[in-house]
């Protein structure tokens, strides 16, 4: 029992990150009908830039090791922000480079673009801090808490708190504010929208920032669990990609659902027999896929013609 | 001076040309209504005005500025209001929400509501349908939504295209009814319909469009009494 509520406690910090990155996959989906194929490499600037700024501040060079004392909530939390800032604005030299030359002109050269693009990313990074990885202490501190006989670690608590929190002002956003209307717009047809005046490239633009912003805040939120290096996104991204596709890569909600339903599998599975845990999910995201194509949550369309 | 001022237009679709040289005025206050039958440019046209396609050559002015090639999003704030063929409402969303969106080039917060309140006056079925989607509403009713959402950016001109189609005949009468009150409240309207009758009744000037060129214009009556036109689009 215990070891159960421990893999869920896993699962759910795991299927948070999940649900964050494939959140991203939807939003540049539902506004240009492309995402970024190397959203993966996002997550590497986004944990790298955050620890080598803690190394910086605590007056060591960008790449060594930080002790726990050296760090607080604090520092993390501001270290976080400015790599998710920095990773959104890689975001928009993604969007010129990758995106905009080949949106609308159909085929599949976007696909290629963006994984080129995330290879040339995770190879300046991999230029800047070489292929070892660097430890990450949690802000919490990486003592075990005891929950009910579990032992849950405190970044897991941390994942889920903030990729929640997170999700549900992003859901709030897309609802009820003007942008979140104008995007959905966007989404719905892009020339309605520019028939009442909403700057259709501007929305696109934000939407990638956001994509790659929620990519970059994963990578420095999982950090402290897989350590933080050049290699940590590739598995994770595909996995989230997974979960945009089985909870349905047009709906918001679904991207999060999909995120903790594979999250929550994969743990579980994995405290029964580690080597099924790939042979299963992937397993059902088939079967999820033949039964329903458009994903759980996918759109179907309510417009009358 | 003309409102809008079309001179020698030229749009081309790859190697098709969809206009072929079209010149045309709309003063102040007019309706002017475009006839013409199924892929004779009038949509393309319209969405020429609107910034939604790139002319290959020629010139669209709008109270005396160059428009030409200017994005859609600029002709709005310009005061062109553009209620496209199909409609396009966004069907996912309320039917308040639609016309909130119709008014994003605004920022006058207070007028917005006051104009959602005065197009729920006019159009009481959308006040009742305020709530639902705008995808779940009737045809009519995505019509009228269509061009409420256009008259929300307060428009100097407005595009209105195919307001008629895949209505029933009652519901055509009331979207006609529409044009006229809008007519006496001042707004200049350029007209692209099928149901020639109803449009050059309406009609203060009309222009015929045929492949891409312009080849009849005059007043709404007098095209009305017009044997060409007539024969070519009363079915007389």
């Amino acid at each position: 029992m215990t070891a159960i509520l421990q893999a869920l406690a896993s699962g759910l910090a795991l299927g948070a990150i999940y649900g964050l990155i494939a959140l991203g996959f939807n939003i540049t989906y539902a506004t240009t009908k492309t995402f970024n194929f190397g959203q993966g490499a996002f997550l590497v600037p986004g944990s790298l830039v955050g620890i080598s700024l803690l190394l910086l501040a605590a007056g060591k060079p960008h790449w060594g090791n930080l002790a726990p004392s050296e760090m607080t909530l604090l520092s993390y939390a501001l270290a976080t922000l400015a790599s998710v800032a920095i990773v959104g604005a890689i975001g928009v030299v993604l969007y010129y480079c990758a995106i905009k030359p080949f949106v609308g002109a159909g085929g599949l050269n976007w696909v290629l673009s963006t994984i080129g693009f995330g290879i040339i990313l995770q190879n300046a990074a991999l230029a800047v801090w070489g292929p070892a990885s660097i430890a990450v202490p949690s802000p919490l501190g990486n003592e075990v808490w005891r929950i009910a006989g579990a032992g849950i670690r405190p970044q897991e608590v941390l994942i889920a708190v903030v990729a929640i929190s997170v999700m549900v002002g992003l859901d709030l956003v897309l609802r009820k504010t003007r942008f979140g209307k104008a995007l959905r717009a966007v989404a719905f047809n892009p020339q309605a929208a520019a028939i009442v005046g909403i700057n259709v490239e501007k929305i696109v633009i934000i939407a990638f920032v956001i994509s790659s912003s929620l990519a970059g805040l994963a990578g420095m939120l999982i950090a402290p669990i897989t350590t933080a290096s050049v290699f940590i996104g590739l598995g994770v991204a595909l996995k989230a990609f997974s979960a945009a596709i089985v909870g349905g890569l047009t709906s918001p909600r679904g991207c999060m659902l999909g995120g903790f339903l594979l999250g929550i599998i994969e743990a579980l599975v994995g405290l029964w027999r580690a080597e099924m845990r790939e042979i299963t999910i992937f397993l059902l995201i088939i079967i999820v896929l033949v039964l329903r194509p458009g994903g759980l949550m996918g759109a179907r369309s309510v417009e009358k013609i | 001076m003309s409102m809008l001022r079309i001179d020698n237009l030229c749009v081309r679709y790859g190697a098709i040309e969809a206009l072929k040289g079209i010149s045309l005025h709309v003063a102040a206050g007019e309706i002017v209504t475009l006839i013409g039958g199924n892929g004779a440019g009038k949509s393309t046209l319209m969405r020429a005005i609107a910034g939604l396609v790139k002319p290959a050559s020629g010139a669209i002015a709008f109270e005396g500025r160059p428009i030409t090639g200017i994005r859609p999003h600029h002709c709005v704030r310009l005061g062109i209001g553009h209620s496209p063929e199909g409609r396009l409402v966004f069907g996912d969303q309320s039917v308040r929400d639609n016309l909130m969106l119709g008014a994003y080039a605004r920022d006058d917060a207070d007028a917005i509501a006051a104009d959602i309140d005065k197009y729920f006056a006019v159009f009481p079925r959308l006040a009742e349908r305020q709530d639902q989607q705008a995808g779940t509403l009737s045809g009519g009713e995505q019509q009228m939504l269509a061009i409420a959402r256009a008259l929300m950016s307060r428009p100097k001109l407005l595009l209105l295209d195919e307001p008629s189609l895949g209505l029933a005949p009652l519901i055509v009468r009331e979207v006609f009814a529409v044009i006229r009150r809008l007519r006496e409240e001042g707004v200049t309207i350029l007209l692209v319909e099928q149901m020639a009758n109803l449009a050059l009744a309406v009609a203060d000037r009309a222009y015929v469009i045929e492949t891409g060129r312009i080849t009849l214009e005059g007043s709404g009556a007098e095209l009305l009494r017009d044997e060409r036109v007539r024969s070519a689009y009363l079915g007389a």
